[in-house]
């Protein structure tokens, strides 16, 4: 069961939470390109690699902001940081976007298919928190 | 051909994981919550669990815990799969009762040379 935690209208957001709702679709893109990686094509496995890339550099971003240090040991967001942290992780969602994985010599299987998807549901679950604020969690 | 027990509620990480280790030569069960953890280690006797550490019903730490209560299991290794978000969540493991923790997401070749390698031990103290 999903529900929506509003981070754009709360100065109260917890760092563990945002960091942890951020970070499962991070680590999902990451996860699912590394299988590609395995199976895909010569053509098709750099522009994979690159989206892997992009993931982690986010990830490290997102380490670096919302960091104890960066907060002087504080447990909650600003709005500020928020907008932030909105703005670095719609540059990476729309960079995702752009890279054409499918397109390649021959059909992917429907694994690849199926992989590929779960790397743009991430990707939009990324995207919708850019654009709204809100992040999804699961009870 | 040793049996692992995966234990995520996350169904992304339980596909990716799963099939990463299927892909090794492992046989692969899963769980999806703390309790089904502590159950499944016991009815389905498996060679090594990997534990997410942030679960429903109990933690990670929690089903640990409750594993090692059994005599049957006190040697059974268990790996934790620690969320990077989560500061302490290493020392906490080790605490629980864990034998050794990855941290997401998984450096799948570091993970898979963590499990020979207790897996190995666990065979040697058999």
């Amino acid at each position: 069961m999903m529900s929506t935690v509003h981070a754009g209208d709360s100065a109260q957001m917890s760092v563990t939470l945002l960091k942890h709702e951020l970070r499962t679709p991070i680590n999902h893109i990451i996860g699912y390109s590394e299988i590609l990686l395995e199976d895909l094509d010569a053509v098709r496995a750099p522009r994979v690699a690159r989206v892997r890339k992009i993931a982690r550099e986010l990830a490290s971003v997102i380490d670096s902001v919302l960091s104890p240090a960066r907060l002087d040991g504080g447990t909650t967001v600003t709005a500020e940081l928020l907008l932030q942290l909105r703005r670095v992780v719609e540059e990476a969602a729309t960079q995702i976007f752009t890279i054409d994985v499918a397109c390649g010599p021959g059909a992917l299987s429907p694994e690849c298919r199926s992989d590929l998807e779960r790397i743009q549901e991430a990707t939009l679950r990324l995207q919708r928190f850019a654009r709204t604020g809100n992040l999804c969690t699961s009870e | 051909m040793a049996r692992i027990l995966l234990v995520d509620d996350d169904d992304m990480n339980r596909d990716m994981l799963s099939r990463r280790l299927m892909r090794k030569g492992y046989e692969v069960i899963v769980a999806v919550d703390g309790a089904e953890a502590v159950r499944m280690s016991q009815s389905e006797a498996p060679d090594l669990v990997l534990m997410d550490s942030n679960l429903p019903v109990l933690s990670g730490q929690e089903a640990t815990r409750k594993i090692r209560e059994a005599p049957s299991e006190r040697h059974l290794p268990i790996i934790s799969l620690t969320a990077h978000a989560m500061a302490g969540d290493h020392e906490r493991a080790i605490q629980a009762g864990c034998d050794d923790y990855v941290t997401k997401p998984v450096d799948f070749p570091l993970l898979a040379d963590k499990i020979e390698k207790l897996l190995r031990l666990a065979g040697a103290d058999s």
